[in-house]
């Protein structure tokens, strides 16, 4: 039988409310409120109960099991943290693109040539040998490739030469791009969100022109690259789509979000 | 072919020294692995799937909150090490997400219209900060909607410039 604990808190040391004000938390906070009997009802606020404290507070029983707040892990995370990134760190630091992305981020010289675009799979020796077989290495390397705008390219041929190459075989279909975008514009936050935008706006009416207000202002921002002031909208949260609609206008090639930060 | 004047975007990137020049996308890259979406979503995973496995756990907050970590940094590797690894398994899970997702808005619409109780209206009050917290939200709710638009453009420039005007 669970026991209960019996707290005596003054009405002055606790004055905000049992929900935790986090993007993430405060659902919880919502539907534990919920759970404790607080419904949404006519007149009645579903925060009532955890409104400013006064008088003996009823916590929860003490939780058990392995994973409740006073458990101890075999393991301490900072190990796990540390072996991980020494895992992912080794294969990186003995494979040729290491020393090419240092001298490229730190050095004004020419790095040096690899021996496949920057795109091989340098990490998988089976699948690097597999690439070195079917398309040798270019002859003016990969600085090429690693340009984001074509514009930059000083040699013609290997413009041609990538223009030429077909598609593999098995690659994206139009339903996997279709899926690319479903599941970027379709995240998780049409699902977690609305919780907390109701919690935070107080009723429904509010919340759902909170939400109708901010698709409009995400489409509002229409800003031309040409008036310089369209980079003060890339540093706010949500750009706006007019913007990105000039941007591809602008630059009509691979990368999106990096290419445009990396030319404005 | 290349003309022999420069443009203009090359000669002002000439005068960027290099360092400076790849500055930005380390930002663009840091900003979305530190403080992005997805570590807040991998938090909220963790919560759920260690609240399933200890029933009498009712309050997120009363978990171990090392034990969470550990639980997203093993979900955030090991969906990382799926994407990189298995191309095939990471389409065919694309796939699978966007199906689920459509299906799952498609489905929970049908049922909040059709089982939708008329007369029921509540409100407590709000102050301004949390309406501001929740058009942050809401902005956070439609990022990726840009996507399309710019994909759009880049495919074909010359027959979505009407397109993109509109």
């Amino acid at each position: 039988m669970a026991a209960l604990h019996t707290v005596a808190r003054p009405a002055q040391l606790n004055p905000v409310p049992d929900v935790r004000c986090s993007l993430v938390g405060v659902r919880w906070g919502w539907r534990h409120a919920m759970e404790m009997g607080d419904s949404p009802r006519p007149g009645g606020s579903p925060l009532r109960r955890c409104a400013p404290l006064s008088g003996p507070v009823r916590v929860k029983s003490a939780p058990t099991g392995p994973f409740h707040s006073g458990a101890v892990l075999p393991v301490p995370v900072c190990w796990l943290a540390a072996g991980t990134l020494i895992l992912y760190l080794i294969p990186y630091f003995f494979s040729p693109v290491h020393r090419y992305l240092a001298i490229l981020i730190f050095s004004e010289k020419k790095p040096p040539q690899l021996p496949l675009p920057i795109s091989a799979p340098y990490f998988s020796p089976l699948a690097m040998r597999r690439a070195s077989s079917s398309r040798p290495a270019s002859s003016s390397g990969i600085t090429q490739h690693n340009d984001a705008a074509p514009s930059r390219t000083t040699n013609s041929e290997d413009v041609d030469a990538d223009q030429r190459q077909e598609p593999a075989p098995g690659g994206l279909t139009r339903f996997d791009v279709a899926s690319f975008m479903i599941n970027r514009m379709i995240g998780t936050g049409i699902f977690t969100n609305p919780p907390f935008v109701l919690w935070a706006c107080g009723n429904q009416h509010l919340a759902l022109w909170v939400w109708f207000t901010g698709g409009l202002f995400t489409l509002a921002w229409c800003v031309r690259p040409s008036e310089g002031r369209a980079a003060v909208s890339l540093t706010m949260i949500q750009p706006s789509f007019c913007v990105y609609v000039e941007y591809g206008m602008a630059w009509p090639h691979n990368g999106g979000d990096v290419l445009y930060v990396s030319w404005l | 072919m290349l003309t022999s004047e420069p443009q203009i975007d090359q000669i002002f990137s000439r005068l960027l020294p290099r360092r400076i020049r790849y500055l930005p996308v380390l930002a663009y890259s840091t900003f979305f692995l530190l403080i992005g979406t997805p570590y807040t979503n991998s938090y909220g995973f963790a919560k759920n799937f260690l609240t399933v496995f200890s029933p009498k756990t009712k309050d997120p907050y009363e978990l171990n909150q090392h034990g969470v970590k550990v639980t997203a940094v093993i979900v955030i590797t090991l969906v990382s090490f799926v994407l990189y690894r298995y191309k095939t398994l990471a389409l065919r899970l694309n796939r699978l997400f966007a199906v689920y997702k459509v299906l799952l808005i498609s489905i929970g619409c049908i049922i909040a219209f059709t089982y939708s109780v008329e007369g029921i209206s509540w409100s407590y009050p709000a102050k301004g900060w949390r309406i501001v917290t929740g058009f942050l939200a809401v902005l956070y709710a439609y990022q990726g909607w840009e996507i399309p638009f710019f994909v759009r453009v880049s495919f074909s420039r010359r027959k979505s410039e009407d397109w993109a005007r509109v």
